[in-house]
């Protein structure tokens, strides 16, 4: 039963005393207001799902300029718009942004608001370390930003190798920036991980077995877990690169004996679950989009779910492919040959069944179904090309070249970004409660698939030509001039994509209100899992009544049944089965201060650690200060119209160990079976 | 990291008996977390074994770290720290049987324990340091070394912060039954700490070189 | 149901140890220990590999004893064993092939080999 689910017992609360719920004196508890400022102490996951899309599209904006600053320094032969060092900069903080800045926080943005409604819950198991994670991974973000201004980005490419990140190669603070902005949104993804993985596990409603969960949530489940595991490793990394470069640690540093290729065992370690994590929400995202618009159940529901959890295992065990070229011996050579070439069998498995659910489909090609489609198609490409690098003599010849950068972005492009904006397509009217312009939808999706292909199918070509990456310019004798040329015009096809998708945003929610909002209804895609089933936009409490689920897809078995001859038939409108989000009288988590004090003491920290120690101690108070308010705040609101203040009432401190659910768990209990049994009722 | 930690042994859920694991969500966070931990430690014990024998790099006139190691001394703050473990499962078992004062004096002991063998690693530090000449940065070795240990130690003082916090935070509110939950949080994670050192203790001080 | 009787024990009560139990353990944790520093007294008398052996076999006997007693682990739910494992085992066999590739070994870490540590080839 999901437990945070806490409706109110109508009228009890008339007897109880207000307390004066003040954590730490000035912070007091923040109300509801309506206002920007609910923004801020937010502690829900729809809201904080929201936030996560919009701060990632801004890095997105940020990531896609860099990008284009590339391909005009690249668009001719010796290009002068960006010296050397710049040019440095500019790819190495083009690939950190789109990697850390933009798909991770997207796939976080689709996870965060879809998880607990896909299971149906209330909300995550932790709302405050939920609202935590965005704030960590917002600063974290703009703290790697700020180097910008702060005298240039990191230089040593997104994988940064030893001893090339060293003081003496880069003396600038970009990298310094780099480490400490990555571990600062590194313990962003660790704790949403703890967060998302207990909801999964611990708060599914009766009935939702793991195997009647929705294809979405079991890749996030997995992508989770690979967060779990893999962000400890590149911590380490990322705290000895800081300790050598700022405290004269010896990790990396060769004059004194170090191993680089420690950096790069440690790097790729996560390097690779890293790529899964940056592609498998996406294949969550399509395997919803597929059935929905195919009319058919997903085929092979289990694979789908072994498969991804065996990309998830598997990924551990190929991370020295990237490292064919660095001298890692003969056995390490061949024996990562093999399990990479392994780990394409259970992608393929993926591919195989999506293929399987769209045959013989009743197919709608709507923009959501159109941006699926080109998942499916250009990831194949880039898995392709993958597998050739699993040959390690032909790695060999294309390691470091063109060639490398057209195969991953034809996945984390192809395949992770196209497959979040079908999410967007697919989910925008639950999430704001009006559809996305279909024609202009169509239009981005063209346009981006277009210039995709323009900008990156020519790299293929380029790299096998010779053209390494990362450099600054070549010369026109060199042969290369054609092909970057069509690459450069096709980063701007991209960019006008993009710019659609923005205004059709606008001119979507425009007509939406000069049509005198006409609400798309629960469910306008007849769609299938429970995010459906509840009106749009979310309620805030996201269900009025706790859903007991019978079977998988069980909002579609709850509006279709079969007739005599076995014939699929409607038994019910969406209207019918949906809930309308009417139920006024459910207790939700307060909202609090704390987790965006506790998460902005980091970042001024890690200023402090590159600039002057003596930073770290106001960042080091707001830290603990954030911190020793969190655990003496209650998660609970005792004022929040709730009726049990008598444990509270009696002007006590609060207590810094007295965990609500000691006392208050207690009634909560009584009324939640009671709204339990009525949720059975009312389905029976 | 340590935010994750302490964040998690405070609940936010909302009751216990109906999660789908019959796991708290807390206690559920707690073992995710101290999985996630053992990849952390993990690299960097591997960053330590692979400059193990490096201590005789920059001339600092040592082969063998064996020539700086204290064992007989590391050997009884090993101790120390193992017996903690005794202490606290002994508070969380007062807890549970709502013996208060016994818990806590249990706690203040594990809190006591934890806090000399933080005085012997500080002690060791500086004696390598002031005695042998041994700096953050003199070689790879020493930075591999300060960093692990330094690291354990600072699990181990995030430990005592929060042996300290539940002591001293439930002084109004009780430590009774109803607390056990927060003690055996807690006790997880200070046994992790001393698990660790288990493996250090081994792998550094005592598997012999060559 | 009242307050009181839906007031959660978060215990699943299954036969924890006793205090006593808990003090025996501790001693033969101790014991284990005593018997690591005595291998390491007289590694000299004792062949080289044996001792290495020995002391690993101890460290995971004694990793053991702590985690299913002292951390209930034999007393739990399945499921926490199990996540725990899977970080441990996972940590241990990335961490084995990465040191693997450095050729590391403890068996083969012997000072007439000063080059880049573990060669690195």
């Amino acid at each position: 039963m999901a437990i945070v689910e806490r409706p109110l017992a109508i009228g009890a609360g008339d007897d109880a005393v207000p307390v004066v719920d003040r954590p730490l004196g000035d912070l007091t508890r923040p109300k509801i207001s309506g206002t920007w400022k609910d923004w801020l102490s937010t502690v829900d996951h729809k809201k904080i799902g929201i936030m996560y899309g919009v701060a990632a599209m801004f890095f997105f904006v940020i990531g896609g300029a860099e990008a284009l600053l590339i391909r005009i320094q690249l668009a001719t032969p010796n290009g002068t718009l960006l010296s050397p060092e710049v040019y440095n900069q500019v790819f190495t903080m083009h690939g950190v942004t789109m990697i850390f800045l933009v798909i991770m926080p997207l796939a976080a943005a689709f996870a965060n608001y879809l998880l607990p409604l896909q299971i149906g819950a209330r909300d995550v198991a932790f709302p405050r370390m939920n609202a935590l994670s965005f704030w960590v991974f917002l600063f974290g973000g703009l703290f790697l930003n700020s180097a910008w201004l702060l005298g240039g980005g990191a230089d040593g490419g997104w994988f940064n190798y030893a001893p090339n990140s060293s003081v003496t190669f880069s003396p600038s603070h970009g990298i310094d920036f780099y480490a400490l902005g990555l571990q600062i949104t590194g313990i962003a993804s660790l704790v949403s991980a703890i967060n998302l993985i207990t909801t999964v596990l611990n708060m599914r409603p009766k009935g939702m077995s793991l195997f009647r969960m929705p294809v979405f949530t079991w890749m996030n489940l997995v992508v989770q877990f690979l967060l779990l595991f893999a962000v400890p490793v590149i911590s380490v990394a990322l705290f000895e690169l800081t300790f050598d470069r700022l405290f004269g640690a010896n990790f990396f540093n060769t004059e004194a004996g170090a191993d680089p290729l420690l950096w790069q065992h440690l790097f790729w370690i996560f390097g690779h679950p890293e790529v899964y994590i940056l592609i498998l929400p996406s294949f969550g995202i399509i395997s919803e989009v597929i059935p929905t618009f195919s009319r058919k159940p997903i085929f092979g529901y289990s694979f789908m779910v072994f498969s991804g959890i065996a990309i998830g295992f598997m990924g551990w065990g190929v991370w020295a492919h990237h490292m064919f070229v660095s001298g890692i011996g003969p056995i390490s050579v061949a024996a990562f040959s093999l399990s990479t070439m392994f780990i394409a069998v259970p992608t393929g498995v993926k591919i195989l069944n999506w293929l399987a659910t769209i045959w013989g489909g009743r197919l709608r090609f709507t923009t959501a179904m159109l941006f699926a489609v080109g998942v499916v198609s250009m990831f194949t490409i880039g898995g392709l090309s993958g597998v050739t690098h699993s040959i390690a003599p032909a790695d060999t010849q294309q390691t470091d070249t063109y060639y490398i950068v057209a195969h991953f972005h034809y996945v984390i492009f192809g395949g992770a970004l196209l497959g979040i904006f079908s999410g967007f397509y697919f989910w925008w009217p639950k999430m704001f409660g009006y559809m996305l312009n279909e024609r202009i939808g169509k239009w981005n999706f063209w346009l981006q698939i277009v210039g995709f292909n323009v900008t990156f199918g020519p790299m293929h070509i380029l790299g096998l030509q010779g053209m390494s990456r990362r450099i600054d310019t070549y010369d026109a004798s060199f042969g290369f001039e054609f092909w970057n040329l069509v690459a450069s015009i096709g980063s701007f096809i991209i960019a006008a994509g993009i710019a659609i998708f923005f205004w059709n945003i606008s001119y979507s929610r425009k007509q939406w209100k000069k049509a005198g909002m006409p609400n798309p209804g629960p469910d306008p895609w007849d769609a299938r899992s429970l995010e459906w089933m509840t009106a749009s936009p979310t309620p805030e409490h996201n269900f009025d009544e706790e859903i007991v689920v019978e079977s998988l897809d069980e909002f579609w078995h709850r509006k279709y049944g079969y007739d005599e001859n076995n014939n699929v038939v409607r038994i019910a409108t969406a209207e019918e089965v949906a809930q309308d989000g009417s139920n006024t009288n459910v207790h939700l988590p307060s909202p609090s201060y704390f987790p965006i004090v506790l998460a902005l003491g980091l970042p001024i920290i890690a200023y402090g650690l590159i600039y002057s120690l003596w930073l770290c101690i106001p960042g080091a108070a707001l830290l603990i200060y954030g911190f020793v308010g969190w655990i003496f705040e209650h998660p609970d609101d005792p004022n929040a119209a709730h009726d049990h203040h008598d444990e509270h009432g009696d002007g006590d401190e609060p207590d810094a160990l007295d965990a609500p659910a000691d006392d208050a768990g207690a009634d909560d209990e009584a009324e939640l079976v009671a709204a339990g049994t009525e949720t059975e009722a009312d389905n029976g | 990291m340590a935010s994750a930690t302490v964040a998690v042994e405070h609940d936010e859920d909302h009751g216990h008996a109906e999660t789908n694991t019959g796991i708290s969500n807390n206690k559920l966070a707690m073992w995710l977390f101290l999985s996630s931990d053992c990849l952390l430690f993990g690299a960097l014990i591997s960053s330590f074994l692979l400059y193990r024998t490096n201590i005789g790099d920059n001339n600092t006139g040592y082969d063998s770290p064996f020539d700086v190691f204290d064992i007989p001394f590391t050997s009884l703050s090993s101790f120390v720290l193992l017996m903690s473990s005794l202490t606290m499962v002994l508070s969380l078992s007062a807890v549970n049987r709502d013996d208060e004062r016994a818990g806590r004096i249990w706690m203040m002991t594990t809190a006591f324990l934890g806090m000399v063998f933080i005085g012997g690693q500080v002690f060791e530090f500086t004696e390598f340091y002031q005695v042998y000449g041994l700096g953050y940065s003199t070689n790879t070795w020493t930075s591999a070394f300060y960093t692990l240990t330094g690291f354990h130690g600072v699990h181990v003082s995030v430990g005592i912060l929060m042996l300290l916090g539940t002591v001293f935070g439930t002084r109004k509110s009780g430590l009774g039954k109803g607390k056990s939950e927060t003690v055996e949080l807690v006790g997880l994670y200070w046994h992790f700490v001393d698990i660790v050192w288990v493996i250090i203790f081994t792998v550094i001080y005592l598997i012999p070189i060559g | 149901m009242t307050a009181t009787e839906t007031h959660v024990d978060v215990h699943d009560e299954h036969d924890h140890p006793s205090d006593s139990q808990y003090v025996i353990i501790a001693l033969i944790l101790a014991a284990l220990t005593a018997i690591e520093i005595l291998m390491f007294v007289f590694e000299e008398d004792l062949p080289r590999s044996g001792v290495k052996l020995g002391l690993i076999f101890l460290m995971v006997v004694k990793f053991w004893i702590v985690g299913a007693y002292f951390m209930h682990l034999k007393f739990d739910k399945p499921i926490l064993w199990q996540l725990f494992v899977a970080g441990l085992l996972l940590a241990v066999a990335v961490y084995f092939i990465m040191m693997s590739a450095f050729e590391f070994s403890f068996w083969n870490d012997g000072f007439e080999d000063q080059g880049l540590p573990g060669g690195g080839s």
